[in-house]
């Protein structure tokens, strides 16, 4: 049983979240301020933290630094503002994920399954055994041939599982998809690339929460694919 | 306030203070100055102005004697009062009442005629030092012996001379009666009469020689005594005397300097408002000034006649003050007021020269310029025609006014240049440069002045343009931002309006719709926004160098679901070697991705989308081509508009923003975006810029 807190000036989103999270049995705060969810932070342990940035009083970006100076519990930040310089602002003041409004129920719900999974077992199970890949919350087993993400197990294609392999074995490299053509398929690429475009977006599909925004798999337009080192 | 008030005291004292020691100062170093040689040269009293004052006098009794006593020599029977006269001086010069000596003697001879020396004592050795005077004497005087006339005689030549005798009979003389007039003292040089007044027999003419000095010691008790002792008594203040008037005067040259410096300054620097008296004419002040100064000095003038006759006495001395702290306070009020004109830049042109001389520039100008242009040429030319003839007239001015006529011209032309520059600064866009009119002809300068406000005003609009739009963007990014709240509840709570238990399909249909709609909203929304930040290009680039074939096989990894299931056939047309230009990754992945889904909305089903990328000369050119679901009547330019679609009954999905979105981004990363329409045929052509490989 999690304790999460949610925090937003509009009541009504609050309440939806709230409706949300109960309903995939999470306990709930309510705070409608940066004071308000300061307050909550101190009164009772939370796990999570949903916080608005745009909020009267002390905004969601003062509130994280100001959270972020004794606690490291995972915080998410909703915000309607879409822009690049926002979202870097709010990681990089200890934000750990951010979701634009206006956003999608089950995209909250995954983002704070994956913040809370990771939150709870960090440490707990690195890969100790050789073959196992690990990066973020994906998990790439090679003597198992299984991978899991968030704990959760996927399915993959052949394809689409050596893809990640690849990927994984070397996080933060750029492969071009002639490259990956080569390497996975073992075949010389001829014109054969938008295959690779293809199978990487259902990979995407496949363990990436919202997969127009990836987390692990980024595309790097016009140069390739990369694994996102996390 | 305070401040002010204390500065203000302190002026009049220090004026009030110069004033004071400016008149103290002048009359002390007057008298300092005439007892500059008893001062330097210790001469001490002999030389003393008191004392040459007496001799002065002493000498005038002197010369009264001496004349009465010849007038005793020539005719023994003076008149009562003439013997009166000689006894009296005989006693006031008496060598036991006065120290001074003398001595008369005939010039001619020398022969001693009267002296008080003692007998034997001679005056060299007994007086400090000695003066010597001629003293003529002339008796029957009174002989009005300038009606003695001539007589122009023509026919003879010569002239004749009526002399008129004591008794008022005439005599007449000619030029043969020489001994006769020799007798009168007339001489004929042949031509005219000459008159020697010392041999006209109708007077008596006698030259003495008087010779006289103050004795040495003083030893009798008169004037010179007194005057001595009195000397002796100041002349030891003297030094003090000369020390206290340089103070005086120095710092009265002081408070005059201190006081030009500060006056018509204003305590911090800047130049004061100047007072009533500041702001009179100077021309009509200075005359003002010196008539008053020199009435005074009219005025004053019997006063120091009468200190030179009878010296000081209170009376004097109250007018004397009087009059030079008039003359002080008239020349110290003009020195400062000509300062605070200096400093306030009022000098000249606070006169009635000025005035008078700008009214009549003015009257002139305005006569002159309001003529035509033509006019003015014609006038400038018959004046430079006049001009040169009469320079020629003296011919060293002729380069010289030639050279002033060759330099107005140069002038002219390099205003013009100037005014020509300025029109091709606000033509090549930097509509905020302003041509420098000053020193410029009138007709230049009024149109140069035009272009200035030509581009004022165009600069006005195009901030004001710039301004709108920012405004615009700005509205469009916070309305959408305030439109994203709401939206989030709405969308969240449909989503829970679906998990509730509704059995009724009516309903379930009804959310079905909701559903779409809100996602329809919020993707216009997010639209609305990157659009205005496009379109104001607000957005930041980051130009790299990509492949332009590797992110259209990207994009179309994304794209090739959607198309299968429009049954859409897509026909790539790629270069072997990679076309590599520089863009920016992210942004440029928007525009595919407009594009795509564009192609994916509004094309046919069923139909071939033609890919194409290929290489030009300095740009990397991608195409897509594709045919239209609906029928397309619309110039390609509206398309480009925001909020226009393809189909006018906008029931498809979209906001209509794609396009628009689409160009503003190919904008911002240096490219060019265009359509075309041929019939149902639907083609867009994106071109970026080739990186350096």
């Amino acid at each position: 049983m999690y304790t999460i807190l949610i925090c937003d000036d509009d009541r009504d989103i609050v309440s939806a979240l709230d409706i949300y999270l109960t309903s995939e049995d999470y306990q709930t705060v309510k705070a409608y301020d940066g004071l308000e969810a300061l307050k909550a932070v101190e009164e009772q342990p939370v796990d999570l933290i949903l916080m608005d940035i745009m909020m009267p009083g002390l905004d969601g970006i003062r509130a994280t630094a100001r959270l972020r100076e004794h606690c490291n519990v995972p915080i998410i930040l909703l915000t309607a503002k879409s822009e690049d310089a926002d979202k870097v602002l709010g990681l990089n003041i200890g934000a750990d994920d951010y979701i634009t409004k206006p956003f999608n129920p089950i995209e909250v719900l995954a983002r704070v399954r994956s913040q809370l999974r990771r939150y709870t077992s960090l440490g707990g199970k690195s890969g100790s055994e050789d073959n196992t890949l690990t990066n973020g919350g994906i998990c790439l087993d090679d003597s198992a041939k299984t991978v899991t993400v968030d704990g959760e197990p996927v399915s993959l294609t052949p394809l689409e599982y050596n893809i990640l392999l690849l990927l994984l074995k070397n996080p933060g490299r750029v492969f071009s998809t002639s490259q990956i053509y080569e390497l996975v398929w073992n075949d010389p690429s001829l014109g054969s690339e938008s295959t690779v475009a293809v199978h990487i977006r259902h990979l995407r599909e496949k363990i990436e929460i919202d997969p127009a925004n990836p987390q692990y798999i980024k595309v790097v337009w016009g140069l390739g694919y990369k694994m996102e080192k996390i | 306030m305070k401040k002010l008030c204390s500065r203000l005291a302190v002026k009049v004292a220090a004026f009030l203070l110069a004033l004071g020691t400016g008149v103290g100062g002048f009359w002390a170093t007057l008298f300092i100055l005439s007892q500059w040689d008893t001062l330097w040269t210790g001469a001490g009293y002999y030389s003393s102005n008191s004392c040459a004052q007496y001799v002065e006098n002493r000498f005038l009794q002197v010369q009264e004697l001496a004349r009465l006593l010849q007038y005793k020599a020539w005719d023994a029977s003076l008149s009562y009062l003439d013997q009166q006269r000689l006894s009296d001086l005989e006693y006031a010069l008496d060598d036991s009442r006065t120290n001074f000596r003398f001595s008369i003697r005939r010039n001619d001879t020398g022969a001693l005629i009267y002296s008080n020396l003692e007998e034997g004592a001679v005056l060299e050795s007994s007086v400090y030092a000695v003066t010597r005077s001629s003293v003529p004497v002339l008796y029957n005087d009174d002989v009005d012996r300038s009606s003695d006339y001539y007589v122009w005689n023509g026919e003879k030549q010569y002239y004749l001379l009526y002399v008129i005798l004591a008794d008022g009979s005439e005599q007449l003389l000619t030029p043969n009666d020489a001994s006769l007039a020799a007798k009168y003292g007339y001489t004929f040089n042949g031509y005219s009469w000459d008159y020697n007044k010392a041999q006209d027999s109708r007077l008596l003419y006698a030259d003495l020689a008087v010779e006289y000095g103050v004795g040495f010691p003083l030893i009798i008790h008169d004037e010179f005594w007194d005057g001595a002792e009195d000397f002796s008594e100041y002349a030891r203040y003297l030094p003090a005397l000369a020390i206290l008037t340089v103070v005086l005067d120095l710092s009265c040259v002081l408070l005059c300097v201190l006081l030009c410096k500060v006056v018509g300054k204003h305590p911090n620097g800047s130049s004061a408002p100047l007072s009533r008296f500041d702001r009179i004419p100077l021309d009509l002040l200075v005359l003002l000034d010196l008539w008053v100064i020199l009435l005074l000095l009219v005025g004053g003038e019997p006063l120091t006649e009468a200190l030179a006759a009878k010296g000081l006495s209170t009376d004097l001395t109250v007018g004397l003050a009087l009059i030079s702290t008039g003359v002080g306070l008239c020349l110290l009020s003009l020195l400062l007021t000509l300062f605070a004109r200096i400093h306030t830049g009022t000098l000249w042109r606070n006169t009635l020269i000025w005035r008078l001389v700008q009214v009549l520039g003015q009257a002139l100008r305005c006569a002159f310029l309001s003529w035509p242009l033509t006019g003015r040429i014609i006038t400038l030319f018959l004046i430079y025609l006049l001009g040169s003839f009469l320079t020629n007239l003296t011919v060293i001015l002729v380069p010289v006014y030639q050279g002033i006529a060759l330099w107005l011209l140069c002038r002219w032309t390099i205003q013009w240049k100037r005014i020509r520059q300025g029109a091709e600064h606000i033509l090549g866009g930097d509509v905020s440069f302003k041509i420098d009119t000053r020193g410029m002809y009138q007709d230049l300068a009024q149109h140069a002045g035009q272009l200035n406000d030509l581009g004022g005003t165009i600069s006005q609009s195009v901030e004001e343009r710039i301004r709108s739009e920012r405004f615009r963007a700005e509205l469009i990014t916070n309305v959408s931002h305030d439109l994203k709240t709401p939206l989030t509840s709405i969308i969240n709570y449909v989503d829970l309006l679906k998990k509730r238990p509704i059995d009724d399909a009516q309903a379930q249909s009804y959310l079905e719709v909701l559903t779409r709609k809100t996602q329809r909203l919020k993707k216009l929304t997010e639209d609305l926004v990157e659009a205005s930040k496009a379109s104001t290009g607000s957005l930041p680039v980051h130009p790299e160098q990509l492949g332009l074939v590797q992110l259209v096989q990207q994009a179309l990894g994304e794209f090739e679901d959607r198309f299968i299931q429009n049954r859409l056939t897509v026909v790539t047309d790629y270069p072997e070697q990679e076309v590599w230009i520089l863009a920016d990754g992210h942004h440029l992945w928007r525009v595919i991705d407009n594009l795509l889904s564009n192609c994916n909305k509004y094309a046919l089903e069923g139909t071939r989308l033609y890919l194409g990328i290929t290489r030009q000369e300095k740009t990397g050119v991608f195409t897509v081509k594709n045919i239209s679901r609906q029928q397309l009547n619309i110039p390609p330019q509206q398309l480009l508009e925001r909020f226009v679609r393809g189909d006018t009954s906008r029931t498809t999905e979209g906001s209509g923003l794609g396009l628009s979105i689409a160009r503003s981004l190919t904008e911002l990363q240096q490219g060019t975006f265009s359509l075309a329409i041929d019939g149902d045929l639907f083609k867009v052509t994106v071109a970026l810029p080739l990186a350096d490989r």
